[in-house]
């Protein structure tokens, strides 16, 4: 295990140039444009300012202890990969996707296994690629299908209660997060008229439809470009948490067509690069945000990097080999990142905030996913809303 | 040779025809080139019995000087060290013109991955040559990473990043009769979102790979008025 804080960053704010307004898909929101548009000094959105975070400097330690731990040595509860993510909701039920997965792991708050959902298919209830798994309500989910583009509700026993096929569009991105009641906000580069350039669509998960694209205060998509995935999380209110995934170390806090926060981290860990260089001809790959999640004061974070044995490794199948995992805590009000720790395993993300896991082969060669709880060392200097 | 490169020759000689950079198109092959066998469809000469063009050999720069719309020596190529091949732009091209290039540049961009599904322009790179294509390790990255399987072999193609930017810059700068025309003239590849307040490029069926504003495309303004 290798404690690493690195980063040189220091407190300043900047603004960016903001671009033309850009005119929603649905109705209110051009209404709305049209509005803000006619008003004085709507020819560019000011952007609020960035926020470079303040780096840790004292007591930033991290102890992961262990939580749960699930699957079984055989049958449907036997976990088939060495990469997963999963989500705990309201009761404490964990929902494990491999990757990649055709199929749903439905464990109990004990860790007991509760059943598999889903397989290999086209029909009600298969999937071809998992996209995401959308938490609505305590034991009701949504499932996004990035292979057949559809996206499928069900509770926890595996019941179907609903399914939709988006039209003009797909889910095809690999993270969307509950916003309210039919809403989500799912992560993803679409190509339809409406929603390209922009990397944050909010959608109705009953209806299939997308309601506004935001996440960009341009809109525009280059020839040759791509719009960066990002990963994302539930911010507060109607607000979600925007990082993106390699070039830069930044989140962004978004409402539907607002940008109400950035913030930078300024580490030497993790530089800033063009989306070209991220990858390349054998080249080592470069710090990835690999997931995010976010409650009132926190953010919590975890970048892959490459270890300095990835070369020797197969980074897909033996990811704790190919990679190390920088978990670093952020209180988000303040600006400053409160602990920071680099560890040798590949730790999946974050089934909830201040909960992360990873797969364990363990020496007789079964395999566990096991779940993690966050402990930072600052004890004394918790944020008093956390 | 595979289905596919018969379609990116097919491809290559197309568009070449239609510019007019040489008169006999059939005899253009496209190659792929690099000692590790990464990609670049590169449109060369004439070289009926292979891909790979002589780097000796000088370039009929009579024969492959077009006669476009816009006039003057519109369309030059170059040769490169590596025997790969570009050619430079006309500054100021005609409707015609950029509408054709930028159907070759969309061939280029659609290009998809069988393993992933991916497009050419959400998976592509930028060699040291200045070259941009598709990197195998672009699997690593992305939605292709949840691809086990994500392999892009030597089925790639390129395109100069210099020939990419050129005619995109001519684009941005047309004025607003140009845009219109060019969309009247190619609306299967251009399209001004009046919804959006868009100029958005059409490839790869119906998706939009490209999309800019005001602030991009000035001419925009104008127009959308």
């Amino acid at each position: 295990m290798t404690r690493f804080n690195g980063s040189s960053g220091r407190v300043a704010v900047g603004t960016r140039r903001a671009a033309a307004p850009r005119w929603g898909a649905s109705l209110p929101a051009v209404v709305a444009t049209v509005l803000w548009a006619a008003s004085p000094g709507a020819a560019a959105q000011e952007a609020p300012d960035v926020t470079v975070l303040e780096p840790c400097r004292e007591s930033c330690g991290i102890t992961l202890v262990p939580d749960r731990e699930y699957g079984e040595d055989s049958g449907d509860g036997m976990i088939e990969t060495t990469r997963a993510r999963s989500w705990r909701d309201a009761s404490g039920r964990l929902y494990l996707v491999g990757m990649p997965s055709n199929h749903i792991l439905v464990f109990g708050p004990d860790g007991s296994f509760l059943g598999r959902i889903g397989r290999e298919g086209a029909g009600p209830g298969e999937f071809e690629l998992l996209g995401s798994v959308v938490l609505i309500e305590d034991g009701i989910f949504a499932v996004t299908d990035q292979g057949l583009g559809r996206i499928q509700t069900f509770d926890w026993t595996g019941k179907l209660l609903r399914g939709v096929q988006p039209q003009g569009w797909q889910p095809t991105g690999v993270y969307t997060v509950h916003i309210e009641g039919a809403l989500a906000v799912h992560a993803a580069d679409i190509r339809s008229p409406a929603q390209v350039g922009y990397p944050l669509h909010l959608i109705d998960l009953d209806k299939g439809t997308v309601v506004e694209s935001f996440g960009s205060l341009t809109g525009e998509l280059p020839f040759g470009g791509h719009i960066e995935e990002s990963t994302i999380a539930p911010g507060p209110g109607r607000a979600v948490w925007k990082a993106r995934h390699y070039t830069t170390y930044e989140f962004e806090l978004w409402e539907p067509n607002t940008l109400l926060r950035t913030l930078r981290r300024n580490a030497e860990w993790f530089p800033s690069i063009p989306i070209s260089e991220t990858s390349g001809h054998g080249r080592k790959p470069t710090p990835t945000v690999g997931a995010i999640a976010a409650d009132d004061s926190l953010l919590w974070v975890v970048v892959f990097t490459a270890d300095d044995r990835w070369a020797e490794t197969d980074g897909f199948r033996e990811p704790d080999l190919g990679y190390d995992t920088t978990v670093e805590v952020i209180d988000w009000r303040r600006g400053r990142v409160v602990a920071s720790q680099r560890f040798d395993e590949y730790l999946a993300g974050w089934p909830e905030p201040g909960l992360t896991g990873r797969v364990v082969v363990k020496p007789d060669g079964t395999v566990r996913y096991v779940t993690y709880r966050v402990e930072l060392e600052l004890h004394g200097l918790r944020p008093l809303e956390w | 040779m595979s289905k596919f490169f018969s379609f990116i020759v097919t491809v290559a000689a197309r568009s070449i025809r239609r510019l007019g950079i040489v008169a006999n198109a059939s005899r253009v092959p496209a190659a792929f080139v690099g000692s590790t066998g990464l990609f670049a469809a590169v449109l060369v000469g004439a070289a009926p019995s292979g891909f790979l063009p002589d780097p000796a050999a000088p370039l009929e720069a009579s024969a492959q000087t077009p006669q476009l719309s816009g006039g003057g020596d519109a369309f030059v190529l170059s040769s490169r060290p590596d025997n790969t091949v570009s050619y430079s732009t006309n500054p100021r091209p005609g409707v015609e013109e950029i509408g054709t290039k930028l159907e070759f540049l969309l061939q280029w961009a659609c290009f998809r991955c069988r393993a992933c599904g991916l497009s050419g322009h959400q998976l592509s790179g930028v060699d040291p040559e200045g070259v941009v294509g598709f990197h195998p390790e672009a699997c690593t990255k992305g939605s292709c990473s949840q691809h086990p399987t994500c392999i892009h072999t030597d089925e790639m193609v390129g395109v100069s990043k210099d020939v990419l930017s050129a005619t995109l810059e001519s684009l941005t700068a047309a004025a607003p009769a140009e845009i219109t025309a060019l969309a009247s003239a190619f609306p299967h590849v251009v399209r001004i979102n009046r919804d959006r307040q868009a100029l958005q490029l059409i490839g790869c069926g119906d998706q939009i790979v490209a999309s800019w504003s005001a602030t991009s495309v000035p001419a925009l303004e104008e127009i959308l008025e």
